[in-house]
């Protein structure tokens, strides 16, 4: 089938180009004020360049893309990009690209490949004739926003101008924009507007191997797409040599392979499985500092407590190490590393390591304990040893009991290989495995489950829904997620009006796919304006998109909880999050007083900002913005029913032997200990149902069981709910309201 | 309720018991009283907890919350559930797995959901586990062990009470032979038992001697084979069943009613 589509293909491709391809050009002829020093260069045919001619522009006297001339700064990158392993295949890569649609390509770090390869097409694709770009994935927003700086840098353009970039709640892009990178999801997004990504004449999805929700759904997408639309190039890029999977995926897609910069790494393992791992890690930092060379140590834990507490007794040991022998021991530099630290703290793992004490002495030594972050999205330089325990945490989604934690599980075999190749950077390196050679083979799985199989899929059954796929079943995914993971999505979305019974989009359902958030929070968002509310709603949805606001530091956590108190609102943490926000923008953002409150006051801007994006997106679709009369004692408890109107399928009902349960799964929950409601309400909405050491709700709120019934009579349906005493409680409220409208 | 019941009984009792100094009309409302006293809830409950604490069975949160959660995780969906009814709409069946047929893997469980709750490196199995499981294992080796020697001694048992029972009936067997030979008239037979004292007593000694120095081929044989030799030729010669206990007229007798040539076959 594929050998006979092929020649079509081309045919096809080839029709399009002369057509769109020649009056553009004649069209830059005239108008072009450039023509002067273009004449001088190769012509640029999209589809049939060198490396050579492309080499030819960017050595020239002005700009392909802006027509000024180039900054010496420019040139001095250039000397530098020239240098990248991936230069070398340039011309290897724009064959590949001109002969196939779609082709997979293997870099490791170090590669150059996310800054590169999309600048390779850039040149050869000349979007901007066509009046198109191309569009450059990444799983992190922080990634796409560094690496488009950096590329704008290099193709020596202002940032947001041609080389900009697109994240949630944030575009920074222009019409003249050719070049684009943007979160996976972002795509996803536009795609249902754009449902054959039409504005883009090339898609790279970088960092493939990360295997994202929205990088699998994406992956889906764009197969089905390039049927359709033979003229779109695609690039899948990933970093490790698991390459095999998505040739195969994408009927056998041709495979390039970058090599890295690194040097070899040394493998260790332990004889025998570790007790502790925590003190085994703290351990073999102090014996890397004292018996090896010098060079920076990378140690990979699980989370921010596991981190603080490693770092603490790594400083106390060396500490009395140097004490005891000064001449031989050097200083260290212990600096943790996890995604809720600010970005101030965070760039402190770039630091130099300390001098030696005196001329002479013993090196000093950098010690970075970092969570999984540093495993693939950040690159430390300068590490020549990691520790690796074998634990990482991982999001892990249950649709039996809807729980969704980030829980601590053992990594699997290619991400050892991954950590263990942090180490080789910039020398040869060691990794010390906390582990057996035994157990790495044995109780290490091979791959990490990619997302699409550990999270909940409810935003992205509407979003295929609303790309028109109906067929959910037999959706070509890479990995299926299990069947009951999609009926949970099925079912949320049924239950919130999204989807009518045969699983069709309602006008309800093509509203909510509007809005980058959680179903429930679009529920909740378009119910408020029947609550007048909205305008609250909002702010609490903005609270809730926002990394958490407030900032408990161990050594002050009573005066934290203090200033915590001031804004708590007895009746929920959504109504806190209310007064917290309220009060951020009357102090109009003040840094100080959110210092002095233990406001994080980058989440509450953050916050401040999504709230900005989404009234945009209520204004366009003609929602009202309103709210009740502050002094109208309704004011709070139309807020609460207008969230019970999305999360009516979060609730937890207080039994009378004092613990919650959670409504039909029957799950026995605890209130998290974050929580603001101090009285226990019998009925209580929440935001997450979370495992640490317990089963925890977090982000609770107090609702009445009569809402229940009147804001979701379908799913509080009391024929087809479990027994128990939830049940009971909710009959006896339905006989009582039927009793009253029989007298009315 | 209760109360409301409790009063209206104690009327009743006040109408009908006239004299109010004896002692049964105070004992009555004594009781009464008792009974009509609300149970509350927290009455029942505070009874229910001091009952499971005297008999150990408390659980503590953590354990409650670990089980609803374990029996939460065991149980799929069910084919009433709304988002099952839609999936099914889309041509899903129960035990299917999605996507297209070449999909790399496929999956019909979700991922499994483990708490990992200490800091023990990889390779090194919960100790709890490890323990319950070593226990669990050793049990079992004590039981399969015990189950063994008591096979082991049932079918000692089993042997020697044969064995026993074979030596007997193969001396009544052989016995028996001599006596029916000896009947029809015939004067010598390999079957019967050399009669030592007999011979030694009435013969001269010489064949005796001879007998004893050359066992015969029957001598040779298994018990067991022996006394097959034997019935067989009790029972062609004589009609005689050693088991039966008796000789039949005919051959035709013996086939019809003897159950069979074997102790076992007379067991049942």
């Amino acid at each position: 089938m594929g050998g006979e589509d092929r020649p079509r293909k081309k045919i096809r491709v080839d029709q399009s180009k002369d057509k769109k391809a020649t009056p553009a050009g004649n069209g830059t002829d005239a108008a072009n004020p450039y023509l002067a020093h273009r004449n001088k260069l190769p012509t640029l045919v999209p589809h049939k360049t060198t490396s050579e001619q492309a080499e030819a522009y960017e050595d020239a006297e002005n700009n392909l893309f802006t027509g000024r001339p180039f900054t010496p700064k420019y040139r001095e990158i250039l000397k530098k990009r020239r240098n990248l392993p991936v230069h070398k295949q340039r011309d290897e890569f724009l064959e590949l690209v001109h002969n196939n649609q779609v082709i997979i390509l293997v870099g490791e770090t170090g590669s150059g490949k996310t800054t590169q390869i999309p600048q390779f097409l850039v040149y050869d694709e000349q979007p901007q004739m066509k009046g198109k770009l191309i569009a450059c994935t990444q799983p992190r927003r922080v990634a796409a926003m560094s690496v488009a700086k950096r590329v704008a840098e290099e193709l020596d353009v202002s940032l947001g101008e041609e080389v900009g970039y697109s994240i949630r709640f944030e575009d920074c892009t222009s019409p003249r924009t050719v070049l684009k990178y943007m979160t996976d999801g972002m795509l996803l997004r536009e795609a249902m507007h754009d449902p054959l990504l039409e504005r883009y004449s090339a898609v790279v999805l970088d960092e493939a191997h990360e295997r994202t929700l929205s990088t699998d759904i994406l992956m889906g997408l764009i197969k089905e797409i390039c049927k359709r639309r033979t003229d779109l190039k695609v690039v899948v890029m990933s970093a490790t040599l698991d390459a095999g999977k998505f040739q195969k995926y994408f009927n056998d897609a041709p495979l390039l392979v970058v090599p890295g910069r690194t040097f070899p790494v040394e493998i260790y393992y332990t004889p025998e499985p570790e007790r502790d791992y925590l003190e085994a890690a703290v351990r073999t930092v102090i014996q890397i500092h004292t018996c090896e060379e010098p060079g920076d140590i990378l140690v990979f834990l699980t989370g921010e407590e596991e981190i603080e507490d490693a770092c603490r007794k790594i400083r106390a040991e060396i500490d009395s190490i140097i004490q005891a022998s000064p001449q031989t021991v050097g200083d260290v530099k212990v600096v943790a590393l996890y995604s809720s630290l600010p970005p101030a703290q965070q760039q402190r793992i770039f630091d130099d390591p300390p001098p030696p004490r005196f001329p002479g002495g013993p090196a000093g030594r950098k010690i970075v304990v970092s969570t999984n972050i540093a495993e693939t999205s950040l690159t430390i330089d300068g590490i020549v040893y990691v520790i690796d325990p074998g634990f990482s945490k991982q999001k892990v989604y249950n649709p039996r009991i809807r729980v969704e934690s980030l829980l601590v599980s053992p990594i699997s075999r290619a991400s050892a290989q991954q950590r263990s190749g942090r180490a080789g950077r910039t020398r040869p390196g060691k990794c010390f495995r906390l582990y057996t050679e035994k157990a790495f083979l044995k109780d290490l799985q091979e791959q990490t489950y990619p997302e699409i199989l550990r999270c909940n899929l409810g935003t992205v059954v509407l979003q295929l829904k609303k790309l028109g796929i109906d067929d959910l079943v037999h959706f070509d995914f890479m990995d299926p997620p299990a069947p009951e993971t999609l009926m949970r999505a099925l079912e949320l979305l049924n239950y919130l009006e999204a989807l009518d019974d045969d699983g069709n989009l309602t006008t309800v359902g093509e509203q909510m796919a509007d809005f980058p958030l959680d179903p429930q929070f679009c529920k909740a968002l378009l119910s408020s304006p029947k609550y007048k509310c909205s305008n609250e709603i909002l702010s609490i949805i903005a609270m809730l998109s926002a990394p958490n606001c407030f900032i408990r530091p161990n050594d002050q956590r009573r005066q934290a909880d203090e200033a915590k108190s001031q804004f708590t609102h007895q009746d929920g943490d959504h109504l806190t999050l209310l007064n917290v926000f309220h009060a951020y923008k009357s102090k109009e953002g003040d840094q100080s007083w959110c210092y002095q409150n233990y406001l994080n006051q980058r989440s509450l801007k953050n916050a401040d900002n999504v709230r900005t994006q989404l009234v945009r997106i209520m204004e366009r679709r003609g929602l009202e913005l309103v709210s009740t009369p502050f002094e109208s004692k309704k004011y709070y408890e139309n807020i609460r029913m207008a969230l019970t109107a999305g999360f009516f399928m979060q609730v937890a009902h207080l039994e009378r032997t004092g613990h919650y349960l959670t409504s039909k799964d029957n799950q026995v929950v605890q209130l998290h200990p974050s929580c603001g409601l101090d009285n226990k309400p019998e009925w209580v909405i929440y935001n997450e149902f979370v495992l640490t050491t317990k089963n925890y709700i977090r982000t609770c709120t107090s609702v009445r069981g009569e809402w229940l019934l009147e804001v979701a009579p379908a799913y509080y349906d009391l024929e087809n709910f479990p027994k128990c005493e939830a049940r009971r409680v909710l009959e006896r409220i339905a006989t009582k309201n039927s009793q009253q409208k029989k007298r009315r | 309720m209760t109360s409301f019941r409790g009063l209206g009984a104690a009327k009743v009792d006040d109408e009908e018991v006239e004299d109010y100094m004896s002692d049964a009309l105070l004992a009555g409302i004594s009781s009464q009283e008792s009974r009509s006293a609300p149970v509350t809830y927290t009455k029942r409950r505070a009874e229910k907890l001091r009952r499971q604490k005297e008999s150990g069975t408390v659980k503590p949160l953590k354990e409650i919350e670990r089980e609803s959660r374990e029996r939460g995780l065991q149980s799929q969906l069910p084919e009433e559930n709304k988002g099952f009814q839609m999936l099914a709409k889309m041509g899903y069946k129960k035990g299917m797995s999605l996507g297209t047929t070449h999909a790399s893997e496929s999956r019909v469980e979700p991922i499994t959901v483990t708490l990992k709750q200490d800091r023990q490196g990889i390779g090194l199995a919960d100790p709890l586990a490890v323990k319950r499981q070593r226990s669990e294992e050793q049990q079992r080796a004590l039981e399969h062990e015990q189950e063994e020697a008591r096979q082991d001694y049932r079918m000692l048992m089993n042997k020697r009470f044969a064995e026993k029972r074979l030596m007997a009936d193969l001396r009544k067997a052989r016995l028996q032979c001599e006596h029916l030979d000896r009947a029809k008239g015939i004067e010598r037979n390999e079957f019967w038992f050399p009669e030592k004292r007999q011979t030694s007593v009435d013969d001269n000694g010489n064949p005796l001697e001879e007998e004893e120095e050359v066992p015969t081929e029957f001598d040779l044989m298994e018990p067991s084979l022996q006394l097959m030799a034997v019935t067989i030729y009790l029972r062609t010669l004589h009609y005689y069943c050693l088991w039966c206990g008796e000789a039949y007229p005919t051959a035709e007798d013996l086939d019809n009613t003897c159950p069979g040539d074997t102790a076992e076959s007379h067991d049942v």
